[in-house]
């Protein structure tokens, strides 16, 4: 198991060159101009901007190998470049970026993890009455709409409707008490941070602006992990162990909870561990429709700007969220199942 | 592992989580008063305010909140682009003087506005032009420095050997860069030159131009957007130019990384930058000693929104204050309890339809015959073509139809409502017949016998140049079965790359003059040193007929001469029908009712930050 972890670690900065050659390649296929159109923002910006200029100073002209290079030497500098869509640093806007978006991505999780296990177990121990059919009624709509539809009507009755949760990530006055000098960014996530700070107002703030985003993420992937839970769940109490713990004397909620629970986790922790990619890409969508400020909207930003750099750096760093995040899943398999911590 | 209890620990959180948002939702019970009144803004606009009296319970009322599509490029005046930019130096930045819409100029940094009457501007014996500017003394920069005239010097220095005050190093030197000056004379003359030019005596600063050059002081006058007097000292010390001829070539070509000022300001405007997080959110606070006393509200934020629904429904809530709309989205706003509409304000951006004279590459082009399978690339460099094409485009429909009438028909290249902008200057309008004539005259009949195939352009997402190709394209049609338009879309960056590589036949791009002097139109529009003439391949007939009349309009201060020759200038675009002018853009704003002090600008989402209150 430690030789197979360390094999990973060590294969992820070649998936990473590989990963930047193949996009920085795609640069061959515009024209400078086309690369510093970025700077040309709206139809009067040609009066400031000399587009000539600006491919000169960038060295869009120069060779691919060079260009190449020229990044290249920068990632060992650990610089990636400048994003001329935000205007920053991209190591800068990623420091800012990666810490929104995986707290919604916890957070999601947590949401999903929680009512997966809760429903899938509640539906099988139900199997077949009115509790596991409004569950499946349930999943079915859940999985049907697509999580920006979710996301538009959450925006609609809680926002609109309602005035409860404003889209964003920090209200006003949370955003000028995260700014201020005696607020420490431990984390950049703004619940983890505002407990460390002490500052309940923020976190309420930073919870208030989340929930909806969170609901959205989740909604689809807790239908389809619902019912895998509820499958492996009904499997795994047809299966001998649990009939020989129930011999032995076992109450059924022991047997559910302690054995046939845990087993039945495995496929569902595989499935979370597929589902990083998914809710990555959900950010894009989730993130545009409530203004969150993380890696989504920045993504789309960069891609609407063909703002090389900065997709080259999300995407690297995405794929790193993407093989942590893998690597976690199989560290888990080993503390739910034993035997693969021997193999 | 530790064990999960069900459902009690599930409960425990989810009412922890409820109760915690909803102390965290905001409650008041709010009655309405519906009040609906109609006001004129001025003789060339209708503005309709839906007025409604809320309680008044005012959100963030030290705080104006302006939501925003457009992100901001950089915090350095002189290197900004976009006017949504320009927004927030010309708050925190003053200039020497300073104008209104109607374009009259005032003191500001300078105690006044150099005239020949009061003998701050006056003819050199060599012919040149001194014009001084007496520096107000006692104004503070936000750090508490005192404004002294090293400060303006440096600035204007600084903004000519980056090259972004082209029009001030042409008026001091008489070439149009220091570039140019320095390929011309070697470095240390062409900085000599440049120092020579700008002098402080006394308490004035005074600018030496080599000849008359009209337009200057409406350039300089644009209270603080690009012209903004910067705090010398202070942008040394954090490693800006330092304003000396050994360290100019190091400074003379900035990216935003390499600025050591992209992220701050520091100026003497009524508003000071505290924090800016880019693509989130800009926060200027109010400048207390600010010179012409105090601004109403305390602070100002500039929040960054993905799409203009999200700013809606911040408005809705009175979680932002000021929203810039199109016409059909005002339409979702208007009427609404607690906000007020301003519609109908005329802008300074004029739309065009330019005519590539020289198309470059071969990507659009087909077989680069006349025929059903191409064009030629000098297609539009035929006079008939053109005239054609702006009489086959129907301006009225577009504007009624496709504009929801949120747009002007222009004149010609000076916009609607600036000076010598002429209703008499001789348009084209939409004709079919008048059309067919000058088509069956073009590449001597040889087009209406044979057709041609043009590939033309829109931006993706941008239904109004979409509807625009549509229209030429029906219309073109509908004279000659044999005229095909084939539409495409384009990625934004290809389509601004397209334009710079001269390879789109047609585009619509504009003028958004940043001065109401003709000249700035003018000179864009048609000299061979302004953009349009180099990017759409008409530089030889900008040379031969534009060139020495825009010169001889920027160097004369005669008001009547300004204007004649303004009005032949536009008479020769017409005449050579250099683009079909599409529209001039009228703009939109929503507000809170609460807001008060907006004044109207040439720019609907340009906001003068310093009257603006909230309250009934």
């Amino acid at each position: 198991m430690i030789k197979y972890i360390f094999r990973r670690i060590i294969a992820i900065p070649f998936i990473l060159v590989g990963l930047s050659v193949i996009i920085f390649s795609f640069t061959l296929f515009l024209t400078p101009s086309e690369r510093v159109a970025v700077f040309i923002n709206s139809p009067d910006a040609f009066q400031y901007v000399d587009v000539d200029e600006l491919i000169e100073q960038y060295g869009l002209d120069k060779p691919f190998p060079v260009q190449y290079a020229n990044w290249a030497q920068g990632v060992l500098r650990g610089e990636l470049g400048w994003s001329t869509s935000l205007r920053m640093p991209v190591s800068q806007v990623l420091r800012q970026r990666i810490p929104a978006t995986i707290e919604l991505m916890l957070l999601g999780q947590i949401v999903i993890i929680v009512s997966t296990v809760f429903l899938g177990t509640l539906a099988a121990k139900k199997h077949n009455q009115w509790v596991d059919n409004v569950i499946r009624f349930g999943v079915t709509i859940s999985s049907s709409v697509p999580n920006f539809v979710i996301g538009l009507f959450l925006l609609i009755i809680f926002y609109v409707g309602l005035g409860w949760f404003a889209p964003g990530r920090l209200g006003v006055s949370a955003m000028d008490a995260v700014y201020s000098e005696g607020y420490t960014i431990y984390t950049g996530m703004h619940l983890v941070d505002s407990i460390l700070n002490w500052r309940l107002d923020v976190f309420k703030d930073a919870l208030s602006h989340i929930i909806l985003p969170t609901i959205a993420y989740a909604a689809g992937p807790i239908a389809a992990s619902t019912r895998l839970m509820r499958s492996s769940m009904l499997e795994n109490m047809k299966r001998g162990y649990a009939d020989t713990a129930r011999v032995i004397g076992l109450r059924e909620k022991t047997v559910i909870d302690r054995h046939v629970r845990r087993n039945a986790l495995i496929p569902t922790v595989t499935f979370m561990g597929l589902l990083v990619p998914v809710l990555l890409g959900g950010s894009v969508i989730i993130e545009t429709v409530f203004n969150y400020p993380g890696m989504g909207m920045f993504i789309v930003t960069a891609a609407k700007g063909l703002d090389f750099a900065a997709i080259i750096g999300a995407s690297l760093a995405v794929c790193l969220i993407i093989m942590i995040a893998n690597l976690a899943v199989d560290l888990l398999y080993g503390v739910l199942n034993p035997r693969l911590r021997q193999d | 592992m530790p064990k999960l209890k069900w459902p009690g620990g599930l409960l425990k959180v989810l009412i922890l989580s409820a109760v915690l948002s909803l102390t965290a939702c905001g409650s008041g019970t709010t009655t309405t008063v519906t009040n609906t009144t109609t006001a004129t803004q001025t003789a060339t606009q209708t503005t309709t305010q839906t007025t409604t009296k809320t309680t008044p319970n005012i959100k963030n009322p030290n705080t104006f909140i302006d939501a925003s599509l457009n992100s901001v490029e950089t915090m350095d005046l002189q290197l900004m682009t976009s006017s949504a930019t320009t927004v927030l130096s010309y708050n925190a930045y003053d200039s020497l003087i300073a104008s209104n819409l109607e374009g009259d100029l005032f003191p500001a940094l300078s105690t006044s506005v150099p005239t020949a009457d009061n003998s701050l501007l006056t003819t050199e014996d060599d012919g040149g032009v001194r014009i001084e500017f007496p520096v107000r003394q006692g104004v503070l920069f936000h750090n508490g420095d005192v404004l002294v005239p090293e400060d303006v010097k440096y600035t204007y220095m600084r903004g000519m050997i980056m090259d972004k005050f082209a029009d001030i190093t042409q008026a001091l030197t008489g070439t149009g860069s220091f570039a140019a000056l320095i390929e011309e004379k070697g470095l240390e003359a062409a900085f000599a030159e440049l120092d020579n030019a700008i002098a402080i005596e006394g308490n004035s600063v005074v600018f030496y131009l080599v000849q008359p050059f009209s337009p200057f002081l409406d350039i300089i006058s644009d209270n603080g957007a690009k012209f903004g007097i910067m705090n010398k000292s202070w942008a040394v010390g954090q490693g800006a130019w330092p304003g000396t001829l050994e360290t100019v070539e190091d400074y003379m070509t900035l990216t935003d990384e390499s600025n050591a000022l992209h992220d701050k300001m520091m100026g003497t405007g009524p508003f000071m930058l505290t924090s800016w997080q880019p693509g989130e959110r800009v926060v200027l606070e109010r400048f207390d000693d600010y010179w012409q006393g105090p601004a109403q509200i305390e602070r100002v934020i500039r929040q960054i929104v993905a799409d203009n629904n999200t700013a809606i429904q911040l408005l809705k809530q009175g979680d932002a204050d000021f929203v810039s709309l199109s016409l059909p989205e005002i339409q979702q706003v208007e009427g609404l309890d607690g906000i007020t509409v301003v519609k109908d304000i005329p802008t300074a951006q004029l739309i065009k339809i330019n005519f590539n004279f020289d198309i470059k590459g071969d990507k659009y082009l087909g077989d680069k015959q006349l025929g059903s399978q191409g064009t030629p690339a000098d297609f539009f460099s035929d006079i008939d073509v053109r005239k054609g094409f702006c009489y086959a485009f129907d301006y009225e429909t577009f504007i009624d139809e496709v504009l929801l009438g949120a747009g002007l028909k222009p004149y010609g290249p000076v916009p609607i409502g600036f000076p010598t902008s002429n209703p008499d200057t001789s348009q084209y309008y939409f004709s079919l017949d008048k059309a067919e004539e000058h088509l069956r005259q073009a590449f001597g009949g040889e087009l209406w016998e044979k057709g041609f195939k043009l590939v033309v352009h829109y931006n993706e997402g941008s239904a109004h140049r979409q509807r625009a190709m549509e229209i030429l394209k029906a219309n073109l049609n509908s004279i000659n079965p044999k005229f095909e338009l084939e539409i495409v879309s384009l990625p934004w960056a290809s389509y601004v790359g397209g334009i710079n590589d001269s390879e789109l036949p047609l585009s619509v791009f504009g003028i958004l003059p940043t001065n109401r002097h003709p000249y700035a139109s003018l000179h864009y529009h048609m000299h061979s040193g302004g953009f349009y003439a180099g990017a759409e391949g008409y530089t030889d007939l900008a040379v031969e007929k534009y060139d020495a009349l825009i010169d001889e309009l920027a160097s004369t201060f005669d008001n009547a001469r300004i204007a004649e020759l303004s009005n032949t200038l536009q008479e020769l675009s017409y005449e050579d029908a250099l683009s079909i002018f599409h529209y001039q853009v009228i703009g939109q704003v929503a507000m809170r009712d609460w807001v008060q002090g907006y004044e109207i600008q040439a720019y609907p989402f340009f906001i003068n930050y310093y009257p603006i209150s909230k309250g009934y």
